[in-house]
């Protein structure tokens, strides 16, 4: 492939390369150092792409790829979060009214957080990003039922850890 | 059609179901519930800030340079040996031990007063997902390693101000409390992002200052709420810096003297 076609086939998909980038990282460093080196990766894997209607879940698989192996070659240095407290107390109802107002936002990229990457990526690339089960399934190298699976587990984990936090705000002055 | 799994519902709401499903759910309350409370789910999430993010114009630069040949490798790489080189530098820093000293300060009740004048609740508290990952980030660190809560220990603000600018890669001042002495700072994340944070000691408290770089999630998070809440026994407070992003503290100590102690800066 040209390297002009190349840049043609890909413009399109640089916002959705950039929101996993940083969706996958912590800085916004970060993310930007893991989108131009996951561009330039596949620039120069660009003879590999077989069908260019499927370039968008090729391009965030070698995205992603890049990342894996970027965090199994570094040992993390991030502290990370533990839980506060357990609470086995049962969902709250105004749930779904809270989410309709837009005003979980902060709840909702911790939940995001606290997911299981391939959980979270799966949710991230079909819920907001709009791609196809099989899109998902293409950038994260896994069959289309893993996908739906994940996604199912994801999306339980979210309601749940939603209506938690909920439930617990309720408690508090 | 007996009522089908969660994954079924998801499949629904991603229009990816067979049309049995889907006239199950049309026919039936409850699923149609479950349903609707995940594309509720999904409209949320749709409506985050970062879903709405454009990429930056670096991006677009990097692929026009690919096409004309450019060598944006070599520069790309170049960066991320510095951001390497850094990152090491941050994961071995040069510690100075020192012990706690367990001085009463003895904090008064007109300061005090004086500070929540000044630091007063002013839109409602910080969110609960913020100020728990804050408190949970307080407690991790104090409880780990030396249990000073620091990657670097120093009384030293302006080297504290070096490390961190030099760990997170962007400029760091560390605030000086008159109320309270420093012990130390480390990285953490607040929120999923990376943010700095910086220990103090008050009497025989100890409490973390997060402070978020501009435009991350945290100082959105922080600037959309100014005030204090109180969750397993630690206080969280905002504290809006006119001259730059807010802060955050966090400590298992009275609003009143977290306040008074924010205030002394």
């Amino acid at each position: 492939m040209e390297p002009k076609e190349f840049a043609r086939l890909v413009e399109p998909h640089l916002g959705v390369i950039h929101r996993l980038a940083r969706r996958l990282t912590r800085t916004r460093a970060d993310a930007e150092d893991l989108a131009q080196e996951g561009l330039i990766r596949a620039f120069e894997r660009r003879s590999s792409l077989r069908d260019v209607q499927r370039i968008r879940g090729w391009l965030l698989a070698t995205l992603r790829n890049l990342h894996l192996n970027r965090l199994r070659d570094e040992k993390p240095h991030l502290l990370v979060l533990g839980d506060v407290g357990e609470t086995d107390a049962e969902p709250r109802g105004d749930l779904e009214r809270e989410l309709q107002d837009g005003v979980l936002s902060d709840e909702l990229l911790l939940g995001l957080r606290q997911l299981p990457e391939e959980q979270s990526t799966a949710l991230w690339l079909r819920a907001v990003e709009g791609l196809s089960y099989e899109e998902v399934a293409e950038s994260m190298g896994t069959p289309v039922g893993t996908v739906r699976s994940r996604l199912s587990r994801a999306r339980a984990a979210m309601i749940e850890f939603l209506s938690v936090t909920k439930l617990a705000a309720g408690g508090e002055s | 059609m007996s009522c089908p799994s969660d994954e079924i519902i998801g499949e629904v709401v991603d229009g990816a179901a067979d049309s049995v499903a889907m006239a199950h759910v049309e026919r039936c309350a409850s699923c149609r519930s479950r349903a609707s409370r995940l594309r509720e789910l999904d409209l949320a999430l749709q409506a985050l800030p970062l879903a709405g993010e454009a990429p930056p114009s670096s991006l677009a630069a990097m692929l026009r340079g690919l096409v004309a040949g450019d060598d944006v490798r070599s520069r790309a790489l170049g960066r991320g040996l510095e951001s390497a080189t850094k990152a090491a530098a941050a994961r071995a820093p040069h510690r100075r031990r020192h012990g706690w000293v367990r001085t009463a300060t003895g904090l008064g009740a007109v300061a005090a007063v004086a500070a929540l004048l000044v630091i007063a609740p002013v839109t409602g508290s910080p969110s609960l997902a913020l100020a728990d990952d804050a408190i949970s980030n307080h407690l991790l660190a104090l409880g780990t390693g030396d249990g000073s809560g620091c990657q670097v220990e120093s009384e030293d603000r302006w080297a504290l101000s070096a490390w961190l600018s030099d760990a997170l890669g962007h400029e760091i001042e560390v605030p000086e409390l008159a109320g309270a002495t420093l012990v130390g700072a480390r990285r953490c994340s607040l929120l999923g992002e990376e943010t700095a944070a910086v220990v103090y000691r008050s009497g025989e408290s100890a409490f973390s200052v997060y402070l978020p770089p501009k435009g991350s999630v945290a100082a959105a998070a922080c600037e959309r709420s100014t005030g204090c809440v109180e969750r397993a026994g630690q206080t969280v407070c905002v504290i809006a810096d006119p001259a730059g992003s807010p802060w955050l503290m966090v400590g298992e100590m009275p609003r009143l003297d977290l306040c008074s102690v924010a205030a002394s800066g």
